[in-house]
């Protein structure tokens, strides 16, 4: 039981009844963000994690092929081939509203596609090197996926640990401080009441 | 427009760069650190980081971590390291933050 400190009048129980009636709506309202924001963010989590298991494979294999692609050329030769199918990318960053939460979301912007036209000498570099370009250009774009799920995870965990400390606030500390001493300034008022009551008819 | 980088110790993350991703070859740490701020400053909307150097920066990684610009995506290494990656320990902690309790995500895959 905890009483505001405030002056047990009608005019402050009249304040004290409407703020109630919007704490209780703005329990309700963060409620039911929180759940919101808990759904979408398990379904975010449970894709992230699948997602990063099958990168995390690509990206080994695609290292494999291009570690391979050394073997049989010589690093420098390598290195030009590297330099030369050097294609233009860039992300451009729009952002989506989850709740109310801005998240990100990129989206690729390709000048050309170097897998499509190789511009090293074929007769000096291994297949493998085609190979590694392709499966590279192949987990960008799903890397790039990727880091939109795992930055929209760390946002939405941020954001639902907020609300659930707003929630409880106002669950277990504020609505019942107001009802305790709405309470309060109801039966003082009473008491006054009775009182007048009781001076008047000893006055008769 | 918002261009990607990558930063890693091995020569392979020129790889990368055959697909338009900016390489930066590190050799420790603080040199790292100083290459993330300095692509964070330059709007680089993704920094692809390799394990080993993610591991050994935390800070800064949490530094950027609740900012839309840039991500930091953590990638697994040449040779993969042992032990749960920094990637898998993030998520965990996340979800640790935001249900409240330890649950895996992996094993309520179906």
């Amino acid at each position: 039981m905890a009483v505001l400190d405030i002056n047990p009048t009608r005019m402050e129980l009249n304040k004290l009844k409407d703020r109630l009636l919007t704490a209780r709506r703005g329990h309700k309202l963060l409620k039911d963000k929180r759940d919101g924001l808990m759904r979408k963010f398990l379904e975010t989590a449970k894709k992230a994690a699948k997602f990063r298991i099958q990168i995390e494979k690509d990206i080994l294999n695609a290292n494999l092929q291009f570690e391979l692609s050394k073997v049989n050329t010589s690093p420098q030769l390598v290195n030009t081939a590297v330099i030369m199918s050097r294609q233009d990318l860039t992300v451009d960053i729009s952002t989506s509203n989850i709740m109310g939460v801005c998240t990100p979301s990129f989206s690729i912007n390709k000048r050309h596609n170097s897998s499509e036209n190789i511009s090293y000498s074929l007769s000096q570099n291994s297949a493998h090197l085609d190979n590694s370009i392709h499966l590279y250009d192949d987990i960008i774009s799903k890397l790039i996926t990727l880091s939109e799920l795992e930055k929209t995870i760390s946002i939405l965990s941020d954001e639902i640990n907020q609300t659930r400390r707003k929630v409880n606030a106002l669950e277990h500390l504020i609505i019942p401080n107001y009802q305790d001493t709405i309470r309060f300034i109801t039966l003082k008022l009473d008491e006054n009441e009775r009182s007048n009551i009781a001076r008047l008819s000893r006055a008769k | 427009m918002h261009r990607i980088g990558i930063i890693g110790t091995s020569d392979n993350i020129k790889a990368f760069s055959m697909c338009g991703i900016d390489a930066f070859l590190v050799e420790d740490k603080s040199e790292a650190i100083k290459v993330i701020d300095r692509l964070a400053s330059q709007k680089f909307a993704i920094i692809f980081v390799t394990e080993s150097i993610v591991k050994q920066i935390p800070e800064t990684i949490l530094k950027y971590k609740h900012s839309i610009t840039p991500t930091i995506t953590p990638i697994p290494d040449q040779i993969p390291v042992q032990g749960p990656s920094f990637a898998s320990e993030s998520l965990a902690i996340d979800v640790k933050k935001a249900t409240g309790s330890d649950i895996s995500i992996n094993d309520t895959e179906d």
